[in-house]
């Protein structure tokens, strides 16, 4: 049985997982490198080179702003979905009442593509002869691992668990506690529980012994730790582990009040419900309005990001704050204990262990965090830095992934082919095109020796290139206006005219996307390739006075 | 979405597969021309920037919305007839050759006005200019008495009198010795009590001259003096140099003997010494160090009777220039001009050399040593460009090195040499009689007597916005003068 894990490899098994964790880093460097060397010693091929690249990326661009903006049309749509109400009439159809059927609507053009979508839900569920537990079964797992958290930044997520559709008799809340942490992040726990308890089905407070064997110190083994505890608990309370959806959350997580109704609802449509991740659409909407621009933007970018991955379930990895069958869960072997990017290991561990046969379904409903804010702007700098270096981190399943390929019999070439490209690709891209877009793509001109500064090519690429830029200026503008509806609106303390100033910080992109996108990449490929491995940092976040 | 992301994807892809060998034969220079033989044509641009910028461009017939700077796409190759129209200014026109997959550039077309931006400087007359090269400074000579000698700087605009009222006011100047790049002067005035040796700075903020005649034993040749420094003074007298110190007023005599010439860098004298012997001496005469040890090339070059003027420019470019006109250099062919040579400016950043003989100004270009696929170094390349002189007594570089200034006689031309064909001449003004001009790149402008009343005037060359400012540091000269003093 494939161990998705890189500890105790041997042999040709860790030849491998050095060969792959080589491989992301090493290509990264080549690329930007040969790149800067060709512009000095083959200006004109750098010049052609370049230009092809720019026109690659302002077709992806294209491509990309289309499905952000299909993807937010979507999640527009379903703002104002009765997902309770859906939940009903699935109830009704698995206890072979009636046929839900939608009110047509006169005047509610979103509420109709709602229905149509749900129609088409239904009629693949009704074909899959799987029917779902009734929704009265159902209960949903909430796992918040806490390490250094203060009451203030967890406190809210459990209130957002309160505030929400579903009802809160149905969840079961687990304050995941390291042992490491200090007696008041312990005692805010305690505090939590006795407060809240009444409120859920129950709600538990669990403490991560320190160096157990095989663990390292990174949230997926205290998170895997409190899922144990969970299964032991569901298994006294005789509570079927294939009706429970477990949510594992960051500590400052706070849901859209449709959250629970809304996963209750994807579950249960879906006919492979226990060989699923249900992924949100995170925001980071908490503090967004408190923290730097170039920080806001940034977030937003990765608002976007999960928007689009949303268009493509078939190629959809978990990100983040996410749920999941907890059954599946626990036949995997829950979340990895010895690695750092558990929100996208736990997808890949449970795709391979499933060989293929598991899936993330796409919601279409949020999930806010905080923006890793720290107070000052050179503080926050730092600690974005390094958030998204973690984020970045999530190379490490790469080489993972690649062996887990190789071992598998059952997963067709193709399909094996298609994810591998999409996750290399993918991480490629993240650590390299801000460079070539911003920096190297100006080289072949200023080393332009006599020899290249006489040809057409010097005197057209830079023509091409800002047409390109102008085009894609067409997406900035459409991402602006994303960004701005997506922007809460029900802090009404900041004026309009300073949203408006939102929509010039997005300038702010060839900047940030070196110094806070390319860069931490770069390093965490780089860190991967030299097998510095990193340990597990918790980004600090702070509540706004 | 799945099926309508796949479609949008290959149509995508499509879109990627035709673009891009599209984009990329047209960044190269390739067209599709309805009705040529192939269809598919590689062309050329011509590139122009004007100074001032904003001028209308008329190719052949055709006018263009752009204007300069700009760069003009898809010309099949050939000859085109290129106009430049800008409000108040001469148009400017040329032809020019179009290559496939080549640029033709013409980056530094200066744009003369029709009408002249003059600026009178001073009210009184004068009857002598005496500009010092790569400093702020012009003297000027409202007669002969020591009174009468004024300075100007052409980067205060301001005039003020090069000494002090003294009693030697009314003495008479009889030679003026000044170095380039330095802000001192010597002045030789001879009144009742004999002849005296004057040494001043030339700031506004100036000391009192120092009256160095004690130094001078005997009446020297030349003085000279290293740029940048005012400790040391050197006097030529017949074939041997003395040192003579400003600081404790000494004399070293015979500090070099055997002189056949001599010039300075910053740090070091330079020596042609006996007939075989060319060395690098320190300011303190303890470190020399040889750098020539060919006998027969030294007869060769500087022969024996001859005496050469050598001037520092790098480690890897010294000039010799004999008084016969002779130049030679340290790179080969070495010798460069046989004879004639009245002088010479270097534009440095360019590495050429604009030299002038009597009637001739030539250019020499000692970047391009090398081309690619060439066995046979050239070493520098002089082109004669103009030969119609009548009596050139200066050339300056101008604009980079895309004009040449120079005065023939009293008229002040400018000869462009940003062409493709022959240079384009431009008569710009006549000057006074005998007096010399000067140009200084960093005002683009030149400084001259006015021909008619003697003023001092100066007239713009080269707009103000088509410079580079990249202002001197005032502490310069305070700067260089700790470095020789740390000798």
């Amino acid at each position: 049985m494939f161990q998705y894990s890189r500890q105790y490899l041997k042999g040709k098994e860790l030849l491998r997982e050095r060969l792959f964790e080589t491989l992301p880093g090493l290509t990264s460097w080549t690329l930007l490198v040969g790149l800067f060397l060709i512009s000095f010693w083959k200006p004109v091929l750098a010049a052609v080179v370049i230009i092809l690249f720019d026109f690659y990326w302002l077709l992806r661009l294209f491509y990309l702003t289309l499905f952000l903006a299909l993807s937010f049309l979507r999640l527009y749509v379903e703002e104002q979905t009765d997902w309770m109400g859906r939940i009903k009439k699935i109830d009704r159809l698995v206890e072979g009442r009636d046929r839900p059927s939608h009110q047509p609507s006169r005047w509610r053009w979103r509420q109709e593509i709602s229905n149509w979508i749900c129609s088409r839900e239904v009629q693949k569920l009704e074909e899959s002869g799987l029917p779902p537990p009734s929704s009265k079964d159902i209960y949903h797992l909430v796992i918040i691992p806490m390490v250094k958290e203060a009451r203030k930044i967890v406190e809210p997520g459990i209130e957002s668990h309160l505030k929400g559709s579903f009802p809160p008799e149905n969840i079961i809340v687990v304050l995941a506690v390291e042992e490491r942490a200090q007696e008041e992040v312990k005692r805010s726990a305690m505090e939590l529980q006795e407060e809240y308890r009444s409120c859920f089905y129950d709600f538990l407070v669990t403490i991560h012994p320190e160096n157990l064997p095989g663990e390292a110190g990174v949230k997926g083994a205290n998170a895997a730790f409190a899922a144990k505890k969970a299964d032991e608990y569901f298994a006294s309370k005789k509570i079927p582990v294939a009706n429970v959806i477990v949510s594992c959350f960051d500590a400052d997580t706070v849901v859209d009040k449709n959250y629970f109704a809304c996963l209750t609802y994807s579950f249960m449509v879906c006919p492979h419900r226990n060989r699923a991740s249900f992924q949100p659409i995170p925001v980071y909407h908490n503090n967004i309005w408190n923290v730097p621009g170039f920080a806001r933007v940034l977030e937003m970018g990765a608002s976007f990001f999960q928007l689009t991955e949303a268009t493509q379930p078939d190629k959809l990895v978990t990100f983040s704050s996410h749920s999941m069958s907890f059954k599946a869960l626990k036949d995997v072997g829950y979340w990895p204990v010895d690695m750092v990017s558990d929100d996208s290991a736990i997808f890949w561990k449970a795709y391979l262990y499933f060989e293929g046969d598991y899936r993330a379904i796409p919601m279409y409903v949020t999930l806010s965090m905080d923006v890793a804010d720290a107070g000052s702007w050179w503080k926050t700098s730092m600690n974005v830095y390094k958030q998204k270096r973690r984020w970045a981190w999530g190379v490490e399943n790469f080489p993972i992934v690649m062996r887990g390929f190789l071992n598998s019999k059952k997963l067709p070439l193709y399909q094996k082919l298609r994810l591998a490209v999409k996750l290399f690709e993918g991480h490629i891209a993240w650590a390299t095109w801000p460079l070539i877009l911003v920096v190297i793509g100006w080289l072949p001109a200023f080393f332009a020796a006599q020899e290249f500064s006489s040809t057409v090519l010097y005197y057209t690429a830079p023509r091409i290139s800002a047409l390109i830029f102008n085009f894609a200026s067409l997406s900035l503008v459409t991402t602006i206006v994303v960004s701005l509806c997506l922007l809460p609106k029900k802090k009404v303390k900041h004026s309009f005219f300073r949203k408006t100033l939102h929509a010039f910080e997005w300038l702010l992109i060839p900047v940030v996307a070196v110094f806070f996108s390319a860069l931490p990449a770069l390093d965490a490929q780089t860190r991967l390739m030299l097998g510095k491995y990193m340990e597990f940092w918790v980004t600090e976040k702070r509540k706004a006075k | 979405m799945l099926l309508f992301r796949r479609i949008v994807f290959y149509l995508f892809l499509t879109v990627f597969l035709i673009g891009a060998p599209l984009i990329v034969f047209y960044a190269l220079g390739y067209i599709y021309k309805p009705g040529e033989e192939k269809g598919i044509v590689k062309t050329g641009v011509v590139y122009l920037s004007s100074a001032p910028p904003g001028a209308t461009i008329y190719v052949g017939k055709r006018r263009y919305y752009e204007k300069t700077p700009a760069t003009i796409r898809e010309l099949l190759a050939g000859e085109y007839p290129i106009k430049l129209v800008l409000k108040d200014y001469i148009p400017w026109i040329q032809s020019v050759s179009v290559e496939q997959g080549k640029a033709t550039v013409l980056d530094k077309i200066l744009l003369r006005p029709r009408k002249k931006n003059m600026t009178r400087l001073t009210e009184r007359r004068y009857q002598r200019l005496i500009p010092i090269a790569l400093t702020e400074y012009l003297l000027l000579e409202r007669g002969t008495a020591l009174g009468q000698m004024e300075v100007y700087s052409w980067e205060k605009d301001v005039t003020w009198p090069m000494l002090p009222k003294s009693v030697l006011s009314k003495a008479k100047v009889t030679k003026v010795y000044t170095e380039e790049d330095s802000p001192y002067a010597i002045l030789r005035a001879a009144d009742k009590g004999g002849e005296r040796y004057l040494w001043t700075k030339l700031s506004k903020e100036r000391e009192k001259a120092q009256d160095i005649t004690d130094l001078f034993v005997e009446k020297p040749d030349k003085i000279d003096w290293p740029p940048g420094q005012s400790r040391y003074l050197f006097s030529f007298h017949g074939n041997y140099l003395n040192r003579l110190d400003l600081d404790s007023m000494t004399v070293m005599p015979k500090f070099a003997e055997q002189i056949q010439g001599y010039g300075f860098s910053a740090r070091e004298l330079y020596v042609l010494q006996g007939e075989d012997t060319f060395a690098r001496v320190d300011f303190a005469g303890k470190s020399v160090k040889s750098l020539m040890k060919d006998s027969s090339l030294f007869q060769i070059l500087f022969g024996a009777d001859d005496f050469f003027s050598i001037h520092v420019f790098s480690d890897d470019l010294i000039l010799f220039l004999g008084d016969d006109g002779k130049l030679v250099t340290n790179r080969l062919p070495y010798e460069l001009v046989e004879r004639g040579v009245l002088g010479f400016d270097i534009e440095k950043r360019e590495q050429r050399l604009v030299i002038w003989t009597q009637d001739s100004l030539g250019v020499i270009d000692f970047s391009s040593d090398v081309k690619r696929g060439d066995i046979f170094q050239r070493g520098p390349q002089l082109r004669w460009v103009y030969k119609e002189g009548r009596d050139i007594k200066d050339a300056f570089w101008v604009y980079q090195d895309a004009y040449i200034l120079f005065q023939d006689r009293n008229d002040v031309f400018l000869l462009e040499l940003e062409t493709l064909g022959n240079p384009n001449l431009y008569e710009l003004l006549a000057v006074k009689k005998h007096a010399p001009v000067h140009y200084v790149e960093k005002t683009g402008r030149l400084y001259y007597l006015d021909e008619k009343s003697g003023r001092l005037a100066s007239l713009e060359v080269v707009p103000k916005q088509a410079l580079i400012d990249i202002p001197l540091p005032r502490t310069e000269e305070e700067r260089k003068e700790k470095k020789v003093q740390g000798l």
